[in-house]
């Protein structure tokens, strides 16, 4: 594979640059998978046809960067919960692969080379010349360190259960790592791509574990200069970064530093970006047809890997019910919620998996809105005289809007939905105590399909906590789990998707749709690149202020 | 003069002591469990060590009396608790907001200054002219309308509208103190407004007062022009409401303060105290309750005892 | 009317005369009258709100959501395609509702409280004099904020969160009050002849301080309405799908570039109705005693 790019290369009529690239991303090994399921010809991350720059494209250093956020990012270890803000968590920690556009953990990143010896032992190669953001270095003994750390249940990792398959890790030599499965594990890759794989120093970790919540020390392109709980993250730049010398990129990461400021009002957060003093703004739904015509802003609209949906407490409400469960999920109208709510920036859901995703089933259709139905069922359930549920919904204005929306839709069939507005701490109290009927769902960051499926429905699963006990589903995720055929794969989380949705385990609402506005001044958006090659490009595109000022 | 600074005082250290029984009070009432949801995030409270370990931590397994001589004691020695949101030491959480809040409150002082002082004199200089009655109205509404919603009014008006003042983030002084400042005049100006107004009122009054007076007249009938009687006979003692004023709106500039630092996004003592206050976080709204109450009880025994040395007749009849 | 003990005494000042003589007092004063007929508005459209609203404030129409002002929502429509018009009219309700309602109860609670300290004299007096100076260091809003929080969201809350505060405000000043008035002649003389002093407080102590009291309830409702939209600004008070004026003004902020009509309306309103109430409560206490006019 890498013999045709280097002879590609050379056929085109290349500058320099690029020479120079495709040689050092040629001598770099590749990935192969015995899933199969990789596409784009998974090669390392650099002898990507995307990672190649424009030719006109010249990136400055310098400036410093400023974001406005919702909510501040909480806990910075990822293995704790709640983390709000993992996009500000991708600017200091670094994974061991990233995904790709096909939501397939293909791209090593932290990691060189993973060579599947059999389907339950991989051998692992470690990057090299990568150091922690306090100095130690990033190798075997210190990932062996960590993976150890999150399956010690001391550690009160909520995302313990997705190392589950893993026998042991074991350190081979300096850079390289066994890794023994007890069953055949698919999913593997797609765990290193995921929290588990965010490479934290075992050194921080020895010394206080405690601490690594409000100080981190990852390898990544930024590190945490100060933190002021509920207001602010002032990151600096990492002159070690190691994508920078493997790139040949020695300005990277180009901005001086980042200004992550909390700003929980949207109205504000939108006039600090029209008055110059922020740079980068996620937009709330409702600003995105003022905004996208400002000429000092360049509007940017892609389609977001999170489902929103509500949860059900199937195990221990009366929503034991099945008919209860579908009478409120015939009961929201998606449509009229996508309109108002969100206004069209979303994708009406049928189920978990985003359309575009391998695993989403195309056979199922959004749930209908048919509010005499829900009404019918709720009767024959023996609860035609009214039906009153508790619940709780985020505090954030969007989550009031929406939880404000659905509860006017259940109260127009019967059902009175007493939903309280809850911060992200006691939300998770209560979900962790099963002290809900119906509460806010979903998920964030879908990547590979073990990691949600595990998450939401399995009996150890991180955010389970026994709300949902669904025996067939739960079968279909453990067999998901171990096959390595990448069609019978694919089989089975169709047929996954298809239970949960004949059993009306969630009432899944939409596929997100994020609108992220940025100040003309900076540079390096790729809009096509970002659609076709996601997490990816994200990760390997570090974004520039024109003339390196802000 | 020092019989009736002891009384006040003797006052003064009673109320304190209703102070804390009050706050102690309302922070437990927050129920248990709610220092249970709130701890739920980091620990596992299924497990009835832990549940013991964080009622032990908390001191919630001893009786209340002695619940209570245990938290004035840590209270008193500067161990304020850790915040169970942040996890944050809670006397840190103050040290660092503290300087914020207290840049903020200059600024509305100043501003409520700069508004009342002169609002004031115009109004007793032209009672009831048309100016007067446009000036009351002035400051009633500046006393009545709530902060909360003139402080959206102005960043519709003068940040989104005419783009002129930064309508929000706080930049630390060393780091650019012209933006800090910039960033700091809307706030605080909508902070000073109530204060502002009522200061208005107080001087345009005593102003009067002072004018009405006999050696007021003597020295018109002396034929001193109007402007050199003003100046130099009715200001001074018509300045005596402005301390007590600024003393008594203190607490308001407090209640005020919790929504400015709120929506203004300033990381201060205010907003610290709103966000706990709604995630029951007791430690940091007990230390919030405490260090208001004690601040305005200060103020009022400050402003009680110069109220005194300024006007004697007060001390008679404490 | 003037009340006259056995020894005949000329008509106490205008402090001490029944609450229709002062009303009429009142409406001399122009700020007074404007508050005054703000208030029957403001009342006025409360109380028929239901008549009065052109769609219910409660139904939903998200297709419509966040519309400009036109002829079918003459101010547009709210984040859930409500109409705002209708929304307002029923958050008068709300405001007045919790404003009088709260002032009533702290009113009743302080006027028995300041009653009951002012003539017992003594410790009993001085403790509760105590009480409310450590009550009254806490600034209202933080407190009711934190009781609010303490007891749970709800417009029932807010209610007995301002009256656990609101009592102190009164009971100071009827103590005052029943101090000045309980050395009079005409109470020595009652109390001379053997009326029963519960008999006194209530029938002859009680009517002739009730005039501060009015102006303090005045007062206070607009305290009441301020302290209920920043509670609700904040969250806590009303619930969905309520329409409270300080919820609308908290709502309508996220939209203010692209819907400022949302968020400003309801704090004219509010603004309105505080202002009103100052104006009547100011015209009142001048009418009390022009010494005091000016006073904050």
């Amino acid at each position: 594979m890498a013999e045709r790019q280097r002879e590609e290369a050379m056929d085109r009529d290349v500058d320099r640059r690029e020479f120079v690239l495709g040689f050092v991303a040629a001598s770099f090994g590749t990935v192969a998978l015995t899933s199969g399921v990789a596409i784009a010809a998974g090669g390392a991350v650099l002898d990507q046809p995307w990672a190649v720059w424009a030719k006109d494209a010249r990136p400055v250093r310098g400036g410093y960067v400023r974001i406005a956020v919702e909510q501040y990012i909480g806990k910075m270890n990822p293995n704790h919960w709640p983390v709000l803000d993992w996009v500000s968590m991708g600017y200091f920690h670094e994974k061991l692969m990233i995904t790709d556009g096909t939501y397939s953990a293909n791209v090593p990143w932290l990691a060189e080379q993973v060579t599947w010896e059999n389907p339950q032992q991989v051998i692992m190669r470690l990057r090299d010349g990568v150091t922690f953001h306090d100095g130690s270095a990033f190798d075997a003994e210190n990932v062996k360190f960590q993976i150890d750390w999150i399956r010690d249940p001391a550690s009160k990792a909520w995302d313990v259960s997705w190392l589950a398959p893993l026998d042991s890790v074991d350190v081979l030599d300096n850079r390289t790592l066994r890794w023994k499965f007890k069953a055949p594990w698919a999913g593997f890759n797609g765990v290193c791509a995921s929290v588990p794989g965010y490479m934290m120093s075992a050194k921080a970790l020895r010394a206080e574990a405690e601490k690594y919540d409000s100080q981190p020390q990852g390898t990544g392109p930024y590190l945490l200069e100060e933190a002021s709980p509920g207001n602010f993250l002032k990151l600096k730049r990492n002159p070690n970064w190691w994508f920078a010398k493997a790139s040949n990129n020695p300005d990277m990461p180009y901005f001086d530093g980042i200004l992550v400021t909390v700003i929980p009002d949207p109205a504000v957060r939108l006039a600090n970006l029209r008055a110059h003093t922020v740079d980068i703004l996620t937009l709330e739904k409702s600003q995105y047809a003022a905004v996208s015509g400002d000429p000092e802003l360049n509007v940017y609209r892609f389609p977001a890997n999170h489902v929103n949906a509500l949860r059900f407490n199937v195990t221990k409400s009366v929503f034991r019910d099945i008919r209860l469960r579908k009478a409120v999920s015939h009961a929201i109208d998606r449509e009229a919620l996508i309109a108002g709510t969100q206004f069209g920036l979303a994708r009406l859901a049928s189920c978990m998996y985003p359309e575009d995703h391998w695993c989403h089933n195309p056979k199922l259709k959004p749930v209908a809105y048919d509010p005499e139905m829900a009404k019918k069922l709720l009767a024959e359930a023996g609860h035609g005289g009214g039906l009153s549920v508790r619940g709780y919904y985020s505090n954030t204005s969007m989550g009031q809007t929406v939880a404000e929306a659905v509860k006017s839709m259940l109260a127009e069939v019967g059902i009175d939905w007493q939903v309280e507005l809850l911060a992200p701490v006691a939300a998770t109290a209560r979900m962790k105590d099963l002290d809900y009927d119906l509460a806010q769902g979903g998920w964030i960051y879908i990547y590979d399909p073990e990691l949600i499926a595990t998450g939401l429905y399995h009996p150890d699963g991180g955010f389970n906590f026994g709300r949902s006990r669904n025996e067939p589903a739960i079968a279909l995720i453990e067999a998901g789990r171990k096959e390595v055929d990448p069609v019978k794969r694919q089989s089975i989380y169709w047929q996954l998707e298809q239970v949960l949705y004949d059993s009306y385990e969630d009432a899944w609402l939409w596929w997100e749709q994020t609108a992220t506005a940025y100040r003309k001044t900076i540079q390096g958006w790729n809009q096509e690149g970002i659609l076709k090659y996601k997490e990816a490009w994200f990760w390997s595109h570090p974004l520039w202020f024109k003339d390196g000022k802000a | 003069m020092g019989k009736y600074i002891g009384i006040r005082l003797a006052h003064s250290l009673v109320i304190l002591a209703i102070v804390i029984v009050l706050v102690f009070i309302i922070a437990r009432l927050i129920p248990g469990d709610g220092i249970m949801a709130a701890m739920a995030g980091s620990v596992d409270l299924h497990d009835a060590q832990v549940v013991e370990r964080v009622r032990h931590q908390f001191g919630l397994d001893q009786p209340i009396p002695l619940q209570f001589a245990v938290w004035i004691g840590q209270f008193v020695r500067g161990e304020w608790g850790t915040s169970i949101g942040t996890g944050e030491n809670v006397l840190d959480m103050f040290r660092s907001r503290l300087p914020i809040t207290l840049e903020l409150f200059f600024g509305a002082t100043l501003w409520s200054l700069a508004i009342g002082i002169p609002v004031g004199i115009i109004g007793a200089l032209k009672r009831n002219s048309a100016v007067d009655v446009c000036l009351t109205a002035g400051t009633i509404v500046g006393v009545s309308i709530p902060v909360f919603w003139e402080a959206i009014l102005l960043i519709y008006v003068l940040s989104v509208v005419l783009p002129i003042f930064p309508p929000s983030g706080y930049v630390p002084f060393s780091e650019n103190p012209l933006l800090n400042l910039k960033a700091m005049v809307l706030p605080s100006f909508v902070l000073g407004t109530h204060s502002g107004g009522l200061l208005a009122r107080y001087v345009r009054s005593s102003l009067l007062e002072v004018l009405g007076q006999d050696y007021i007249r003597t020295a018109r009938a002396k034929g001193l022009s109007e402007p050199a009687v003003v100046a130099r006979h009715a200001m001074k003692p018509g300045m005596i409401p402005v301390v007590t004023v600024i003393g008594l709106s203190w607490g308001g500039m407090l209640a005020g303060a919790f929504f400015v630092e709120a929506i203004f996004a300033i990381p201060g003592l205010g907003r610290m105290g709103v966000e706990a206050i709604f995630q029951k976080d007791f430690p940091v709204v007990q230390a919030t309750l405490i260090v208001v109450s004690v601040n305005v009880l200060l103020v009022n025994l400050l402003v009680d005892v110069l109220y005194g040395y300024l006007d004697p007749r007060i001390r008679v009849r404490p | 009317m003037t009340e006259t003990g056995p020894i005949g005494l000329v008509a106490p000042p205008i402090s001490r005369r029944p609450p229709f003589a002062l009303l009429r007092a009142v409406v001399r004063y122009r700020l007074a009258r404007v508050g005054l007929g703000i208030i029957a508005a403001l009342c006025f459209l409360a109380i028929f709100a239901p008549v009065l609203a052109p769609h219910s404030p409660y139904h939903q129409d998200l297709h419509g959501a966040l519309a400009a002002p036109s002829r079918v929502h003459w101010l547009g429509t709210d984040n859930l395609g409500r109409d705002l018009f209708s929304r307002l009219l029923y958050g008068a309700r709300v405001s007045l509702f919790v404003g009088i309602v709260s002032a009533a109860v702290s009113a009743a609670l302080g006027v028995v409280t300041g009653l009951f300290a002012g003539f017992k004299g003594g410790a009993i007096d001085a403790i509760i004099m105590r009480v409310t100076d450590a009550f009254l260091c806490f600034p209202p809003l933080i407190f009711i904020l934190a009781m609010s929080a303490a007891l749970g969201p709800g417009l029932h809350n807010v209610i007995l969160s301002f009256a656990l505060f609101g009592w102190t405000g009164f009971a100071r000043i009827t103590r005052g009050q029943v101090l000045m008035v309980r050395e009079l002649p005409f109470i020595e003389a009652a109390r001379s002849v053997g009326v029963p002093p519960r008999r006194i407080m209530m029938r002859h102590i009680l009517p002739n301080i009730m005039a501060p009291v009015l102006v303090a309830i005045t007062i206070t409702i607009g305290t009441a309405i301020l302290v209920e939209s920043g509670v609700s600004f904040l969250g806590l008070g009303a619930q969905p799908p309520t329409a409270s004026w300080g919820k609308e003004l908290r709502v309508g902020f996220a939209y203010l570039e692209t819907t400022p009509l949302f968020s400003i309306a309801p704090g004219v309103m509010i603004s309105l109705a505080i202002v009103s109430f100052n104006f009547v409560g100011d015209g009142l206490r001048d009418a009390l005693d022009p010494r005091l006019r000016g006073l904050g």
